[in-house]
């Protein structure tokens, strides 16, 4: 009976570990930055069925949150935001942007003013008119004290109305990325002015009232949120006649949900259920490039890193390619910059000063630093060479694991590492400090302006320049790219930049992260691409 | 028995009290700034700075903790940094989702769980004894978490049965109950188990107890003598074990909720914690003392009724 019972429960357990797999690797779209929606495209030849299901719905992890433009924060209520509300401007696939609630735009030869002529006849959500004072209205919030945004917008310091339908953007000084600014979701959404005079601030927070191709229907707290088609908007389409999102925050519920059609739309998997997806011929995965670079920052002010011959032999101990294919395929896509292939600024592969792998070049600059191998690992006046890695753990698609391979290839050259892996709010704390040697750290935008990336993660005093990294060349450089406004000199003034940023050698380059999107396979007219993904206006089921 | 129920509510106080100190202090003191959570990594210092001001978090640890209590005892907990609204708004919206989980799944389990219990306890060492006893084992040992995706593999995924997760309209729908199942025994197996063991050892020691062998002296029929002589007195300790066990359904469901996703408390306090929305962390652990405090309560009141002997005088 025993022996009968214990077989029992191996089996049991065998049938656990089997069932459950690993729970891993959400490609976390985390950040409050959603993608951006695309031109409308048109639909393809065969036009919707009219039995065909007419409603989206898509998986979210968490519940949405509230949604004064101002104040939102976090990527799921950005994503529900996105259908409600509209810009200024939007983005074209490449990143650019292009006309939404203003039909034009010109910028004054001195680069200060920004004239916007907008969109005439559009009304917002509960009838009342979209015009110039409302922007006026939201821009002056996004810059007061109530505001999350304060900062982006700090550049405005007059705003100056036409007439109806034409507003005045003077700014301090020439900013080659303001559209990038006023074009970012969430501070840049624009809400019913009327609205928000004559109802209840709460209220107005939790029933958004826009511009967009969908209105806020109802809300089921911890549950669901239900939008509905806005048949007046101005635009061609939506076709669908409702977008559900249902919170369901476990990744295999999420899974499950998808294959058993509960959701039409997931947005992260792991590696394994990626590859089972795309045997079924029920499903599509599309993996589309984003701006969402990944890379270990060296802190140069702390031991070893203030010699660059460490920084180098740290990188030459790396086979970063190889790593990111082995662990990370297809979502993340080895790079060797700080700014993101799919961005105007990139120049290519194999362009910029890279360092490959070596081991044993690695050996020669640890040796040429001073370093003494004694035993398994180097030393110098007694101090063992020495490092410890920040990692998260799922922010970033397979970040631990990653980790975890390069501490494996250091010690293969003689460095001793440990992985310290912390729960993300700890994490922030210590890394926003300074207190590391090296972390793993990725930068999101939702566009595509390089100054998005340099100047917070490579400026001096940059707001993601955790690092304290410094060089005052660098610095000019980079004032003078945002001051140009020619496009052509602006590429050539950032590619000199991502010269001198990878001469520096701060950075061991990870990748470039990618958006996944999972759906079934008879879904039409949507095409997420790098800088776009929340329009469904276009989306329709066969 | 009101006398000794307020006497119990008074001292109550106290531990209310140290509950909140402890809670304020643990969330205060747990590295991560709710402001940068907030904001983003992305955001500028300035505008991070401004929301540690606008939240009140520059001010010295004794005001916020002033601020707070002061306010709790009014019932006002605050807004959340999160949402902005306020706290209890949520908590009057979730709560009652994660009390028909909890209730659904202590119902079945006690009657299972105690069914179970009776009959290996009557039976010791028997087949039926070693089996359900091992598989109790093995239900209490397994995770929540496998069990939920288990039951969803099978149920619908495999077999298409049953919604793989969310919460249906109304509980006295089809749907609502249909996705009501896997939640209510993924909660409820682990108590269901203990339960069962429970029940198992208590009835094993009163059935050795001389009264009932003088019941059977007398000629008792078996049955009479499990279920109103043995079952009766072996109920003390189960008894203790619902209420303890109905609070950690409570304050516990955080993992079945998660998985299911089930719109409870649980979810509240998950994201809570993950943003440091300390006025909603602060809050749902009151809550779940309060709840522990009034279980346990009920608990001693309950005794009284099991057994004459126990009076609250």
């Amino acid at each position: 009976m025993k022996r009968v019972l214990s077989i029992l429960v191996v089996l049991m357990l065998m049938f656990a570990l089997v069932a459950c797999g690993s729970p891993d690797e959400p490609a976390d779209p985390d950040n409050g930055e959603p993608a951006e929606p695309a031109e409308p495209s048109e639909p393809d030849d065969d036009d919707p069925d009219e039995d065909a299901k007419t409603d989206w719905v898509i998986a979210l992890e968490t519940d949405i949150v509230q949604f004064d433009p101002i104040q939102i924060g976090d990527a799921t209520t950005s994503g529900v935001a996105f259908q409600i509300f509209e810009r200024l401007m939007t983005r074209a696939p490449d990143g650019s942007p292009i006309p939404c609630l203003a039909e034009d735009w010109d910028v004054s030869d001195d680069g200060l003013e920004w004239t916007f002529y907008l969109r005439q006849g559009v009304e917002f959500h509960d009838g009342s008119p979209f015009n110039a004072e409302v922007v006026e209205w939201h821009f002056t919030r996004a810059q007061s004290d109530d505001s999350n945004f304060q900062a982006q917008f700090s550049a405005i310091t007059e705003m100056e109305i036409v007439d109806d339908h034409t507003i005045v953007f003077t700014l301090e000084e020439p900013n080659a990325a303001f559209p990038d600014n006023v074009i970012m979701p969430n501070g840049g959404f624009i809400p019913s002015m009327e609205a928000f005079e004559s109802m209840e601030y709460e209220d107005w927070a939790m029933e958004p009232m826009g511009t967009g191709p969908f209105m806020w229907s109802e809300w089921v707290q911890g549950q669901r949120v239900e939008l509905v088609k806005n048949p007046n908007w101005w635009g061609d389409g939506p076709i669908l006649e409702k977008v559900i999102y249902r919170v369901i925050p476990e990744a295999n519920t999420q899974v499950i949900e998808l294959e058993t059609g509960g959701v039409d739309l997931i947005t992260r998997a792991s590696v394994q259920d990626l590859e089972r997806f795309e045997a079924d011929p029920d499903l599509n995965v599309i993996v589309t490039p984003a701006y969402r670079s990944r890379q270990y920052e060296l802190n140069v002010e702390a031991f070893p890193f203030g010699d660059k011959r460490i920084r180098e032999a740290v990188n030459w101990a790396v086979d970063m390619p190889n790593i990111v294919e082995a662990v990370a395929s297809p979502i993340t896509v080895p790079s060797d910059s700080l700014l993101p292939m799919a961005g105007w600024a990139y120049p290519g592969e194999g362009v910029l000063p890279n360092i490959g792998y070596d081991p044993d070049r690695a050996r020669e600059l640890i040796e040429e630093a001073g370093f003494e191998m004694v035993g398994d690992y180097y030393e110098k006046d007694g101090e063992r060479l020495s490092i410890e890695i920040h990692s998260p753990d799922h922010r970033y698609f397979m970040d631990k694991d990653i980790s975890e391979v390069v501490q494996n290839q250091f010690a293969a050259v003689g460095i001793e590492s440990n992985v310290k892996v912390m729960e993300w709010g700890a994490f922030l704390d210590e890394v926003r400090a300074g207190e590391f040697q090296m972390v793993f750290l990725g930068w999101n935008q939702s566009g595509a302006d390089p100054s998005l990336f340099t100047d917070a993660k490579v400026m001096t005093g940059g707001r993601g320049n955790y690092a304290n990294l410094s060089d005052p060349e660098l610095d000019e450089l980079l004032r003078e790219a945002l001051r140009e406004q020619d496009m052509d000199v602006r590429k050539e003034l950032y590619e000199e930049a991502q010269f001198m940023i990878n001469e520096n050698v701060w950075h061991i380059f990870v990748g470039n992260e990618s958006l996944m999107w999972i759906h079934p396979a008879n879904v039409r007219g949507w095409d997420p691409g790098p800088a776009i993904s929340g329009d469904y206006t276009q989306l329709y089921f066969e | 028995m009101f006398e000794y129920a307020m006497r119990k509510a008074v001292n109550a106080i106290p531990i209310l009290i140290g509950v909140s100190i402890l809670v304020f202090l643990l969330v205060h003191l747990t590295p991560g700034d709710p402001a940068r959570l907030l904001a983003g990594p992305e955001a500028y210092e300035e505008d991070i700075e401004a929301i540690r001001e606008r939240l009140g978090l520059n001010d010295p640890l004794h005001i916020q903790y002033w601020r707070f209590i002061s306010n709790a005892v009014r019932l006002d907990f605050g807004r959340s940094f999160r949402t902005q609204r306020p706290v209890m708004q949520d908590i009057r919206t979730r709560f009652p989702n994660t009390l028909q989980m909890a209730m659904v799944a202590i119902t079945w389990s006690v009657i299972v769980g105690v069914s179970i219990g009776v009959y290996a306890g009557v039976r010791p060492n028997s087949l039926g004894d070693t089996v359900s006893m091992a598989s109790a084992l093995v239900l209490v040992s397994a995770p929540s978490f496998w069990k939920g995706l288990l039951l969803m593999l099978v149920f619908a995924y495999w077999l298409g049965w049953l919604p793989a997760s969310g919460m249906g309209e109304s509980f006295f729908s089809a749907d609502g109950i249909k996705r009501m199942i896997m939640p209510a025994i993924t909660l409820g197996t682990g108590t269901a188990a203990v339960m069962a063991r429970m029940t198992r050892s208590s009835m094993m020691e009163v059935l050795n107890q001389d009264y009932i062998r003088t019941a059977r002296a007398k000629g008792l029929g078996e049955r009479n003598v499990i279920y109103r002589h043995a079952l009766k007195n072996a109920m003390i300790p189960v008894v203790t074990l619902i209420g303890l066990q109905l609070g950690v359904l409570l304050g516990g469901a955080v993992i079945t909720e998660q998985v299911f996703a089930w719109p409870g408390i649980g979810t509240l306090v998950i994201n809570g914690i993950n943003a440091r929305d300390y006025p909603m962390v602060q809050a749902c652990i009151l809550l779940i003392a309060v709840i522990f405090v009034v279980v346990n309560l009920l608990v001693d009141l309950t005794y009284s009724l099991i057994d004459p002997r126990i009076r609250y005088n």
